[in-house]
């Protein structure tokens, strides 16, 4: 089956977070208590009980002032690190595209949580899991989009087939470009390909977005490799250095100087 | 403030469970390398090591969002032992589930001897039984060793800059554990007023580990600097930068291998003094503590 994906184009967004409030009432998630954070964003930060909302960002441009909006969620990346890292096998990922977490056998280890690269996934006070957007796939089991695009009121959310998507993207970009935008796809390639595909009209860093992101598991093989040469090293020195006896073992009765000690 | 997926607690497991198998490694490697010399500081590992870990593994499932469900690390769906190779969480699950068994056997081989345990039910079985010690702990020293080298792999196989931005992090918490384990073993030597040439040439293996600890120290912090240039901030002179000069490099590293030294010099004129050792241990645990804590939180603030 072809994969799916969302194009989320923030130069058509406006900020009104009618996708948040979608999100929270199709999934059920409980309201979060915050405080004022100095920005109208709010939540601050995606969480197990907040799976998407939109991040405020102002920026100066030649001395006037820039507000930016970008709606963020889990990615559904190719390459998902929070699946790979996941040491219950709670996360799966569909053939699809969607990167669907289990509830019932994630057991609230937050690994996910650290492992995301672009910090969408959280741990659920209430229900002691973590959790993230799931595209509601049983609204596209149905033939619905998900909540976040049928709310969107300005077209900047649509889902449909990756192909497509991606195609729309690149017209827009190109679109705006024409009109002197410094705009750019975002996830075509990243991670071996997002499911959430950006039309930006900046630099990914100033949405927030790494640049260049790199799964969780990177840099396993070469931690281990180093640490592995480190246990050759300390095995030698100090180890066997200081502590080989050479000959004979030693007379193990009693008297000798060790066990005179205990 | 921060999110802090990751709290304490988790700093508190990553240091015991360093600790604990790093003594238990080291008691057994000195006791190999020396023919059998040092069978007293075998026990002192084991009876270090294993209590620690058991400790560390309940520090883990109370940190889980839902404890009673710890089981799902080992079993899967299907009931069946789950293994991900993806996952150092998943590795290092069964690193310490075949260390308990091995490690917990290779105790009660030594807890047999005891008089205490005279007469309880099932230590009968492991009592006078030198084979049975040397095959458990054997089996059990290189999932000792791989433990030290997990908790800080699995740190960098996360997002976050500080962790994942060097190849170093499973190097340096080998290290710091080890200098750790040593240190452990130096106090309850100093405790039951050991030897004082025994304490000696703990101290001098520990000040071999600090020195290396140093130069790893030093070499994940020129490599952060290019590679995470904020993450290396937040220690050399942000928000952590007290508690890492102060705690960690000048407290933890460079003081007790300062007073090694000095230990060394002055043990040649035959004036041994047990305190110099026993404090720079004291020193090297605590900064030990430190690397976990602020690695751990400094980690998550810029994530």
């Amino acid at each position: 089956m072809a994969e799916l994906a969302m194009c989320v184009d923030v130069s058509k967004c406006t900020g009104c977070r009618g996708c948040q409030v979608a999100c929270k009432q199709w999934n059920g998630l409980p309201a979060v208590k915050t405080g004022f954070s100095g920005s109208y964003e709010n939540p601050p930060r995606i969480g197990g009980d907040t799976w998407t909302r939109v991040r405020f960002i102002e920026k100066e441009d030649s001395g006037k002032m820039r507000f930016l909006f970008r709606k963020e969620q889990c990615m559904h990346c190719t390459e998902a690190s929070c699946q790979a890292v996941c040491a219950a096998g709670a996360i799966q990922k569909t053939d699809r595209g969607m990167v669907v977490f289990n509830d019932d056998r994630c057991v609230g280890c937050k690994n996910c949580v650290v492992a995301c690269p672009f910090r969408a996934i959280g741990l659920s006070e209430e229900t002691g899991s973590s959790r993230k957007c799931r595209f509601c796939y049983e609204r596209i089991e149905n033939g619905m989009e998900p909540a976040c695009a049928k709310a969107c009121p300005t077209g900047a959310i649509s889902f449909g087939d990756r192909g497509k998507m991606l195609t729309q993207a690149k017209q827009r970009v190109s679109d705006l470009r024409g009109l002197g935008v410094n705009a750019r796809v975002y996830g075509e390639n990243e991670l071996g390909g997002l499911h959430v595909i950006y039309v930006l009209d900046d630099e990914p860093e100033i949405y927030g977005l790494p640049a260049n992101p790199r799964a969780a598991t990177a840099g396993l093989f070469d931690n281990w490799l180093h640490a592995l040469a480190g246990v050759g090293v300390v095995a030698f020195a100090p180890f066997w250095l200081i502590f080989r006896e050479r000959g004979k073992a030693p007379d193990k009765s009693a008297g000798t100087e060790v066990d005179g000690n205990a | 403030m921060h999110e802090i997926a990751w709290p304490v607690i988790i700093a508190i497991y990553l240091f015991v469970a360093g600790d604990g198998v790093a003594a238990f490694y080291t008691g057994i490697l000195a006791n190999t390398f020396s023919k059998g010399k040092y069978e007293r500081i075998a026990k002192i590992g084991a009876y270090i090591g294993v209590p620690l870990i058991i400790m560390g593994l309940l520090l883990l499932i109370i940190d889980l969002g839902r404890p009673l469900s710890f089981w799902h690390f080992v079993l899967g769906e299907n009931f069946l032992p789950l293994f991900r190779l993806s996952s150092t969480m998943s590795l290092g699950t069964w690193l310490l589930t075949a260390f308990t068994i091995f490690g917990g056997g290779y105790v009660l081989t030594w807890l047999a001897e005891e008089d205490f345990t005279r007469g309880w039910p099932v230590l009968k079985y492991f009592t006078s039984r030198p084979g049975l010690r040397k095959t458990l702990g054997y089996l059990a020293l290189p999932f000792a060793v791989l433990i030290a080298c997990y908790t800080g792999v699995l740190l960098a196989s996360t997002a976050a800059p500080m962790w994942n931005g060097t190849p170093y992090l499973g190097l340096l918490f080998l290290l710091s554990a080890t200098s750790a384990g040593l240190s452990s073993i130096i106090l309850i030597l100093a405790a039951t007023k050991s030897d004082r040439s025994l304490i000696y040439t703990f101290s001098k293996a520990d000040a071999l580990v600090d020195i290396l600890e140093l130069i790893v120290f030093v070499m994940l912090m020129i490599r952060l600097s290019s590679s995470a240039p904020e993450s290396a901030a937040l220690l050399l002179n942000g928000e952590f930068s007290t508690l890492f000069w102060l705690g960690i490099v000048a407290f933890g590293l460079v003081v007790p291998l300062v007073m090694e030294i000095y230990e060394l010099a002055s043990s040649k004129k035959n004036v041994i003094n047990t305190v110099v050792p026993v404090l720079s241990a004291v020193l090297i645990l605590v900064g030990s503590f430190l690397t976990r804590v602020v690695i751990l939180y400094a980690g998550q603030a810029n994530f």
